[in-house]
């Protein structure tokens, strides 16, 4: 095997690592964040997509075997984040600390709309704590399961993904120069 | 004996042909046993606990959501003087069957040991890279842990605040993020350079073949997907 | 074996050829950034940025076994315990599991086998890499910079690990960033030097064509300082006997043995009865009893695991004690512990834990404020005095790890708290930096700044403490105020102290001993 491509590999086992990791790390500060992206969108600006979508892909693989089997059925959304990142990365809009946190917006929004239905189907609208709560707020002001799903997602993963847009950027400012794109 | 991997392999094809079961019913009876024969499976108590943990959060919103808040079931019904809404609950244990059979199976392979799920990963002649990558991120979660205690020390021994209250604790985020992120990635060339040294993706496995459980293997395949299969037919039919 | 030519390295000049044959040592020694891991990975035929060479092997890479400075990144996090890792070892390279057994007990790993192998510490963890790599019976040992973890006993029981695989005919390939007492050892040893030169041959009979003295042993250090220092000819410049009997005749007869103590009597930490236990229970501290004074610089010193580090912490408030008491001038910790930092700044031995801001001078001046200290005035002479100056405005994370350390140790030392707490400051530094340090630590003490370290580097210590503590299972079982030097093993300076009876002298110490008309 080629070193670039096992170097590919281990950047990419990094990626999944910190997709799944870092968000016990922001817990050890107390916060609420799941940082689920941040590998990522860092992989969106250091991998082939091949290996992007692939580390995308496993990071529920490995998030269900870690953290909580419900990320299983998550691996679309972090397919459709990892092209979102591609896109984003493209226009530039990780290059200033603004553009990063619209961008992190974005992908929010993404991700509560292609989780939605997993959720809504799957677990019936329940999700992780948070969600649940603010769906449970929406059904009960006359919302049917879609819309509350769906507008409880993307409150509660907008401010995590802003979050994670921002340290995404200060991180592909550090990033080594042969690596940068 | 039957090896623990293929026992819960047995008993997710059981769970997927219960979670498309049509009547409510049979659905969650079905469910039950499926749950039930994940936890026998595994032979731990911890199987146990952890089920109930992670399940029954899940439970009472759900009962609470669909009994007693989604305006699409019609309030019907009373228990205590308190009234809720029947078809809702009933959907609430639907849903929640579902919930079950997948936590469990997937509680029960939390449990698996790590060197068991790469035997079975490689038995199942699973590509050797990916088998590699799962193995090295899993260790790399176990690390990063690690190394954010060990920066979440080093800034507070600098005297950057780590608290008391939330914006302290925001502004310090990138402190203890960075950190941790930049030196996992400066070091992948030589982590990648380690690895091959050792041969690592470079040369094929010796696939060992796990050892089939004879007619007890038999009777759990026939208890968690024979007889699931045959009654969910038969009441289609 | 394996034969390089024309090989050019980045920032070395071309070197002609290198030779690796069976049972054949060769070391490379070179300062930080030198080319020593990029020479020693051409021997596995990978080029890295700005190397090339022409290689010719007879090996595959099945043969050769390669331990890197950071022996984790071997560890392939498939197998849950270290037993399942060997056998994944000899997995990978198709080769027959016998003999495992035989492996865990050369390389004294039987009681590690069955732990996970990311759980292990510095000394255990560079055996179990070891004991990996020769799973796979290889002919060619490369070893990169692996006995910076350890302390002096396991180095000496690792070297002899490593020559039990020369006694078996294979090769042995070492990096150094500056010769090991066993260089004399090597049957050849290539120094890269950083003016760029490259000198081969074998040791001690090349150490005058070095330039760099950082480079050296420390007994050639020792040597070639007195020898420029006392005008004095020394035969042989790595032993320690031919410096005595150059030096000897010259000590006049009153001259005074020892060291005085600087330290000031006025208590600046207290500890009454300190304990701590690690949740997991298997590791306990203290309970410690003792009294810091200002200006003292205290050295801790002891194996791998008897808990210095876990003292230091206790005192900095990064590991609440279960019992006991703690106090820096009169205060006690609270709650809020990046507080406690302005009274007692710990400086950790990983630069890579802490450094994120985008250039060097941000890094430092981001340490100061968060402990509300304004930039010193002479801050510029301070840079330069650390050799910062050129790295002011670059990422620090990119830095050679040397840089990235005295990066840290800078922080630290203008940090102006009143107790500073060093967790191995000599490490990855050289001669040069080292010396930096060694300065700074005496001027502040000279201020009234109390410093407490970690350090295995017993010159170092020899040169700079005041005050030595050895630990052991968590408890003090040595102490200067008992004994001159508690420690096991004597550093070069002291041993050439104490054998011209000058017991503890420092080096200053012994060239002031020496008869006036002579010193220069």
């Amino acid at each position: 095997m080629q070193p670039q491509i096992q170097k590919h590999l281990v950047v990419s086992a990094i990626c999944i690592a910190l997709n799944v990791g870092l968000g016990k790390v922001s817990n050890l500060l107390g916060l609420p964040f799941t940082m689920d992206t941040i590998g990522t969108i860092l992989g969106a600006a250091i991998l082939p997509w091949q290996f992007l979508l692939l580390a995308a892909g496993l990071s529920s693989v490995v998030a269900s075997v870690v953290i909580q089997p419900a990320f299983m059925f998550y691996i679309g959304t972090q397919i459709a984040i990892a092209l979102a990142a591609v896109g984003l990365l493209s226009a530039g809009m990780f290059k200033s600390l603004p553009k990063a946190a619209i961008a992190g917006f974005l992908i929010g929004i993404c991700s509560a709309i292609v989780s939605a239905p997993v959720t809504a189907i799957v677990f019936g609208g329940v999700a992780v704590p948070s969600i649940s709560a603010l769906n449970a707020v929406f059904l009960a002001s006359g919302h049917s399961l879609w819309t509350s799903v769906l507008s409880g997602s993307m409150i509660v993963e907008s401010i995590d993904k802003i979050v994670a847009g921002v340290i995404a950027w200060y991180a592909i400012r550090r990033l080594p120069s042969d690596m940068r794109a | 004996m039957i090896p623990p991997v293929r026992a819960l392999g047995w008993t997710a094809l059981g769970g997927t042909i219960v979670m498309c079961s049509s009547d409510r019913l049979v659905h969650f009876s079905l469910a039950v046993s499926i749950v039930a024969l994940t936890v026998a499976s595994t032979k731990s108590l911890k199987t146990i606990k952890t089920f109930v943990t992670i399940s029954l959060p899940l439970l009472v919103p759900l009962i609470l959501i669909h009994g007693l808040v989604n305006p699409q079931f019609e309030m019907n019904a009373r228990m205590w003087s308190v009234p809720y809404r029947q078809e809702g609950i009933t959907f609430a244990l639907s849903v929640y069957s579902n919930l079950a059979v997948f936590l469990a199976i997937a509680t029960g392979w939390a449990n698996v040991n790590r060197d068991e799920f790469f035997d079975w990963m490689v038995a199942c002649r699973v590509p050797v890279f990916l088998v590699g990558l799962v193995g090295q991120s899993i260790a790399m979660v176990i690390l990063i842990e690690k190394r954010g205690r060990a920066v979440l020390k080093a800034q507070t021994a600098r005297g950057i605040p780590t608290g008391p209250n939330w914006r302290h604790r925001l502004r310090a985020l990138p402190s203890v993020i960075l950190p941790v992120v930049t030196s996992l990635i400066n070091e992948a060339d030589q982590r990648s350079t380690a690895l091959w040294s050792r041969g690592f993706l470079e040369y094929e496995f010796a696939a060992k073949d796990l050892p089939f459980g004879g007619f007890r293997e038999i009777g759990w395949v026939a208890a968690s997907i024979i007889l699931p299969a045959a009654i969910d037919f038969s009441l289609r039919a | 074996m394996i034969r390089l030519t024309t090989i050019r390295l980045p920032k070395t000049k071309q070197l002609d050829h290198v030779y690796v044959a069976p049972g054949l040592s060769l070391g490379i020694i070179g300062p930080a950034d030198s080319g020593k891991t990029a020479l020693l990975l051409a021997l596995m035929g990978q080029a890295v940025a700005g190397t090339s060479f022409d290689r010719q092997s007879d090996l595959e890479i099945v043969d050769i076994g390669y331990v890197p400075s950071n022996p984790s990144f071997l560890f392939s996090g498939m197998k849950s315990d270290l037993s399942g890792e060997l056998h994944l070892s000899a997995q990978f390279v198709g080769r027959s599991p016998d003999g495992l057994d035989e492996i865990a007990h050369r390389f004294q790993i039987e009681g590690l086998l069955a732990r996970d192998p990311f759980s292990l510490s510095g000394g255990e963890m560079v055996r179990a890499a070891l004991a990996i790599v020769a799973a796979k019976k290889p002919k060619v040992w490369l070893l990169d910079q692996i006995y910076d973890w350890l302390y002096p006993d396991s180095m000496d029981e690792l070297r002899r690990m490593v020559e039990s695989e020369l006694a078996l005919g294979h090769a042995v390939v070492e990096t150094h960033t500056s010769s090991p007492q066993w260089v004399d050892r090597f049957d050849s040893a290539i120094f890269l030097d950083d003016g760029g030169e490259t000198v081969v041959g074998v040791y001690p009979a090349i150490a005058r064509r070095v330039r760099n003295w950082n480079l050296l042993s420390e007994v050639s250090r020792l040597s070639f300082r007195f020898e420029e220092d006392l005008g004095v000819r020394i035969d042989d410049h790595h032993d320690t006997d031919a410096i005595v009997d150059a030096i000897r005749p010259l000590i006049r007869e009153s001259a005074q043995p020892g060291r005085q103590s600087s330290a000031k009597v006025e208590p600046m930490v207290k500890m009454d009865d300190l304990s701590f236990r690690y949740a997991t229970g298997d590791f306990a501290l203290g309970p410690i009893k003792m009294t810091l004074c200002k200006s003292e610089i205290v050295a801790v010193a002891g194996p791998n695991g008897s808990g210095k580090s876990t003292f230091l912490q206790c005192i900095a408030d990064l590991l609440a004690p279960i019992s006991g008491d703690l106090r820096i001038l009169g205060d006690k910790p609270t709650k809020r512990r990046w507080e406690w930092a302005r009274k007692a700044f710990y400086c950790f031995q990983n630069p890579d834990d802490q450094l994120y801001m985008p250039t060097t001078f941000e890094e430092i001046e981001k340490t100061l404020k968060a402990l509300g200290r304004p930039l010193p005035s002479d801050i510029a002479a301070r840079f330069e005095s650390f050799g910062l100056t050129p790295y002011l405005d670059r990422e620090p994370y990119q830095l050679a790890r040397p840089v990235r350390r005295m990066v840290c140790l800078a922080a630290g030392l203008m940090s102006s708290t009143p107790v500073i707490l060093l967790d191995e400051p000599a490490a990855s530094l050289d001669v040069k930096a080292r010396a930096a340090i060694q300065a700074e630590i005496e001027r502040l003490a000279g201020t009234g700044v109390t410093f407490l370290m970690v350090s295995h580097d017993f010159s170092f210590i020899a040169e700079t403490a005041t005050r030595i503590l050895k630990f052991a299972d968590g408890r003090i079982v040595g102490d200067t105020a008992s004994a001159p030097w508690p420690l096991d093993h004597l550093p070069p300076l002291l041993r050439v102290a104490s054998r011209l009876g000058l017991e503890g002298a420092r080096y200053s110490d012994i060239v002031g001993s020496i008869r006036p008309a002579t010193a220069s």
